[in-house]
């Protein structure tokens, strides 16, 4: 039988906060994959974007990574990672993946015995895939132009590969159609869907925070309390939408 | 300085399971209460159908009623509970107003699904709080039909802004699909889900 491929999700993205729909994202990428019957996904990364990406309403990456790490304790898959944050500059997404898929190869086992051979080996030796995690509207900035590097749309597809998670009304699939690198490396993009229409927001979570309204159950419940304790969030953001 | 009316929020259904879904209707209904000016309100009941409803899949009320209160151990305003204990501690008499979402409002249209005796008294004497979404349009249901038009005043309608249909049926499917249903609904829902081994078998194709 043939074994599957190990794979991990990347998620870059400002996570202002975190919320409930960044971490269904993972949940739903991890079922897609294992479904095909080719993958194994063994982890998850998210990775919040530099300070210096100068968004607006972007609070410290310390608190950002924090609130992540908050939201993650009860995942026994997904970690955060500050890497990205730490830099002293922003940095393309491919980057981030090229960084983090050779801190993937640099944590492999060293193979001991070169006399094993491959028919022995478990696939758990075989050398993971660092996948990006997306959302439609990720996919669908591929088509503005001057956004992104022709080079690095098909770095980030060949090399690594996406998966995008979509809801009812999007539709990545013309999305993919409609640009000639997403076509041709089409069998390295996921299209998972998620049925539940979930668009929680940040940029809503933020406005209702400052409004002094609930957002419970929008979020991990430890996350709005350090949104509480460090009083983040509580200036009307600017009306912008992001 | 008028003093605000004390206010109990009461949702009936099958919550066949609780979701998070259901635990944003309060909170946007009483953040939207609250802005009015009129209203303090003062808690919330969740109230799990009866088994006798016969719906298909309705998994045991003691499961149901389980699940609820496990998903409330962060709330400190809402329980699974009577409306009787409010009864003698206020002074003012809170009034006990029906939490739904659009999706129930629209129910009143179906012929005979409803006695129009009973949809009168819900307004009148107790009246509603509508959590909507972008996509219904609670103010045509409301002008639609007579009785609501008269006592629209007694039927408050909260937007929620968040698409946020996180459906019980949906979530029963993916569970008997093994997918994850996670951050869909609380933590101690899901293991007490995983723990008394519910919503396993395929659910039967009707719709809710």
């Amino acid at each position: 039988m043939k074994s599957r491929i190990p794979v991990v999700l990347l998620a870059c993205g400002s996570f202002n906060p975190i919320t409930n729909m960044h971490l269904r994202l993972f949940e739903v990428a991890r079922d897609h994959l294992h479904q095909t019957g080719r993958y194994q996904v063994i982890g998850g990364i998210i990775s919040p974007v530099n300070d210096n990406y100068g968004k607006k309403d972007l609070v410290s990456a310390r608190h950002r990574v924090a609130m992540a790490r908050l939201a993650l304790q009860t995942s026994d898959w997904i970690r955060v990672d500050s890497w990205e944050s730490e830099q002293a500059q922003w940095m393309e997404t491919v980057k981030v993946l090229r960084h983090h898929h050779s801190e993937l190869l640099r944590s492999l086992p060293q193979m001991e015995d070169p006399d094993q051979g491959s028919a022995s080996s478990p696939a758990s030796t075989a050398v993971p895939e660092l996948k990006l995690l997306c959302g439609a509207d990720f996919l669908k900035t591929f088509q503005t132009p001057s956004l992104w590097k022709d080079t690095h749309i098909q770095e980030i597809v060949e090399k690594f590969g996406l998966v995008c998670v979509t809801r009812a009304g999007h539709d990545p699939k013309g999305y993919v159609l409609d640009s000639p690198i997403l076509q041709r490396y089409q069998d390295q993009i996921h299209l998972a869907r998620e049925p539940v229409q979930n668009e929680i927001s940040a940029t809503y979570v933020r406005w209702a925070l400052s409004q002094g309204q609930s957002v419970k159950y929008l979020l991990p419940d430890a996350v709005i309390s350090y949104i509480r304790e460090h009083n983040l969030y509580l200036r009307d953001p600017s009306p912008e939408r992001e």
